[in-house]
């Protein structure tokens, strides 16, 4: 099937889902599900094509430089297939309207958001990646708003933020094209090696600062405490769960495929360091349960671009391993903790106390995500780990393998502070059971396990994705031919 | 002079964007920060325009007076990048001012020091 349709059908659905919602009340979430069920099964059709050659589709059938074309790779399509499960995920926990949302806005400004990270991912040229950067921003904007109360003030530093970061971006594209003459991601690619090297380090900060809103990273996230504990939990999930996932795609893109080769991945690693161990302590103090889950993702994000920076293939295929494991951990800490905070009706630690006995799948689910962001045996994050730890020995960076240490010591004290008051406490509230929100805890907790026994056919798919990423002459050669 | 010509573009519109920049960091009303934010977008997107000029370049337009590719045309590609540019910072800046009036009305004030939970 065409692969621009991943981008055309959740548009073309967010619009018309207001209409639908006129006639019926729940047709909105239904049609959220099948559109993201489309999205997961052309992802899944495209496996086998994508495996041998890279896909490139000339949109309008406008020939390369001059046109815009999407460009599927492993990369690509992993990245893709993380994004269209989890938010197929997401959508079936939203079937149960637990934070008293519109449903016709707030669907349609998921699909919304959807469509845009999804181009994010596809695209091949730099200003329509610029484009969906921003479809995908303004949608979470409004999304975050949806709980109104003081979700709003939480909104506001995150459209300041989000326009800071847009008109760095714009600058650093507007460079680009004014020393290259290309927008196309390929040709710019090919060329950068004669980029003056002081224009060079300019044009990456910039979009270090200009992406580094999606992807959570230090100078831009001060927004993501604030919005993630105060909007709605399905919305907090995607954020955190999907939307970094393209940010750090982006990333690697900008770095690695368009200035690859340039030696400047050391932006990265120390922005990656300051992000981990900030994250880390800030998460320690806190005693708001999604605050917490807040900076814990801010430290994950961190720890994957600094692991990632190092530029080898093992350092590779760990980072975008542990960036797939803490997507899949942070939905499911993120619902489960709504389920329970909804539960309760309150955010704080203290609150939750007892809880995992009277609502036994939230509390294992919860349990499992914090088991396994700590890299407990037999859950996935302990292979991502271990792989992190054995790649930062083996290539000598011995200071980021005790950042690593000491990120880890701290959280598992935090987490077991979770766990301990969810089972150890006494509880004497009534709480209700809340049905289809609880299949994807079961879904997510089992691919945590099923990951984390057997790893291996994933792993070599990673290892083939690391090797393409690191060489970019394949993404220049298979998209401009053999000039 | 030359130099004038060539940098007054670019260099004007960087000043703008620091205005801009420098208006959302240091300001403590809500409007004046949305402000702000459109002082910089209006900077980047003369920046834009100004990286595609060409010293007394013509309209890249053929018409019956100019009508070879020969003559000196400025760049029409960032002016396209520009007008998305534009629409897009214009529904920000819409979206900005809406929640802005949602703060208003849960808090009564537009000063971010008397706002809970907004000290950027």
């Amino acid at each position: 099937m065409n692969p621009s349709l991943l981008i055309a059908l959740p548009l073309l659905i967010a619009f018309l889902i207001p209409l639908f919602a006129k006639l019926h009340k729940k047709l909105p979430n239904i049609l959220v599900l099948i559109s993201t069920l489309l999205n997961v099964v052309i992802t899944f059709s495209l496996f086998n094509a994508v495996m041998e050659n890279p896909l490139i589709i000339k949109l309008g059938n406008w020939n390369i430089p001059y046109g815009i074309n999407l460009y599927i790779d492993k990369l690509a399509l992993i990245s893709l297939i993380i994004i269209s499960v989890l938010t197929f995920l997401i959508a079936i926990f939203n079937l149960r309207n637990i934070g008293e949302l519109d449903q016709a806005k707030f669907n349609s400004m998921f699909l919304l958001a959807f469509a845009g990270i999804n181009g994010i991912v596809l695209t091949g040229d730099i200003f329509n990646l610029f484009v969906f950067i921003e479809i995908a921003a303004i949608a979470t904007y409004v999304l975050a708003t949806m709980k109104r109360k003081d979700s709003y003030q939480a909104t506001f530093k995150y459209i300041v933020m989000g326009s800071i970061a847009s008109v760095f971006l714009l600058i650093a594209i507007g460079f680009t094209y004014s020393s290259i003459g290309s927008l196309n991601m390929a040709v710019i690619a090919r060329s950068a090696a004669q980029l003056n090297p002081s224009l060079l380090r300019v044009i990456t900060l910039l979009f270090l600062v200009g992406i580094g809103i999606e992807a959570e990273l230090f100078p831009m996230n001060l927004w993501i405490p604030e919005v993630y504990s105060k909007s709605y939990v399905g919305v907090t999930a995607f954020l955190s769960g999907v939307l970094s996932v393209a940010g750090i795609y982006a990333m690697l893109r900008v770095y690695f495929t368009i200035f690859g080769n340039s030696g400047l991945y050391i932006y990265l690693t120390v922005i990656g360091a300051i992000t981990l161990i900030l994250g880390e302590f800030i998460a320690y103090q806190q005693e708001n349960i999604k605050k917490m889950l807040a900076y814990s993702s801010i430290a994950q994000m961190g720890l994957v671009i600094s692991v990632i920076s190092l530029n080898s293939i093992g350092s590779m295929q760990a980072g975008l391993f542990q960036l797939l494991n803490h997507s899949i951990l942070k939905v499911l800490l993120f619902i489960s903790a709504g389920l329970m905070t909804y539960a309760v009706g309150s955010n704080k630690i203290k609150d939750l106390a007892g809880l995992g006995k009277k609502m036994p799948i939230a509390g294992l689910g919860f349990s499992i995500g914090a088991l396994g962001i700590m890299g407990i045996p037999f859950l996935n994050g302990f292979v991502s780990k271990m792989m992190i730890l054995q790649n930062t020995l083996g290539l000598e960076k011995y200071f980021i393998t005790g950042l690593i240490l000491l990120a880890t010591l701290i959280e598992v004290a935090y987490y077991l502070k979770v766990i301990q008051t969810l089972y150890f406490k006494e509880n004497v509230l009534k709480v209700k059971q809340l049905f289809p929100c609880v299949i994807p805890v079961g879904i997510l907790s089992l691919t945590a396990f099923y990951l984390g026994i057997f790893p291996q056919s994933l792993l070599n798919i990673l290892n083939q994705v690391s090797s393409q990423i690191l060489d970019n002459s394949n993404y220049i050669i298979s998209i401009l031919g053999g000039i | 002079m030359a130099f004038l010509n060539q940098w007054a573009y670019i260099g004007g519109s960087i000043i703008l964007i620091l205005i801009g920049l420098f208006g959302v960091l240091t300001r403590r009303n809500l409007i004046k920060i949305v402000v702000s934010i459109g002082i910089m977008d209006t900077g980047v997107n003369l920046l834009l325009v100004s990286l595609g000029y060409v010293n007394g370049g013509l309209a890249p337009i053929l018409t019956a007076a100019n009508n070879t590719n020969n003559l000196n045309f400025v760049d029409p590609l960032p002016q396209a990048l520009v007008l998305t540019a534009i629409v897009i910072g214009v529904a920000i800046l819409a979206l900005a001012l809406s929640i802005v009036i949602k703060i208003y009305e849960h808090n009564n004030t537009l000063q971010i020091d008397e706002i809970r939970g907004l000290n950027l």
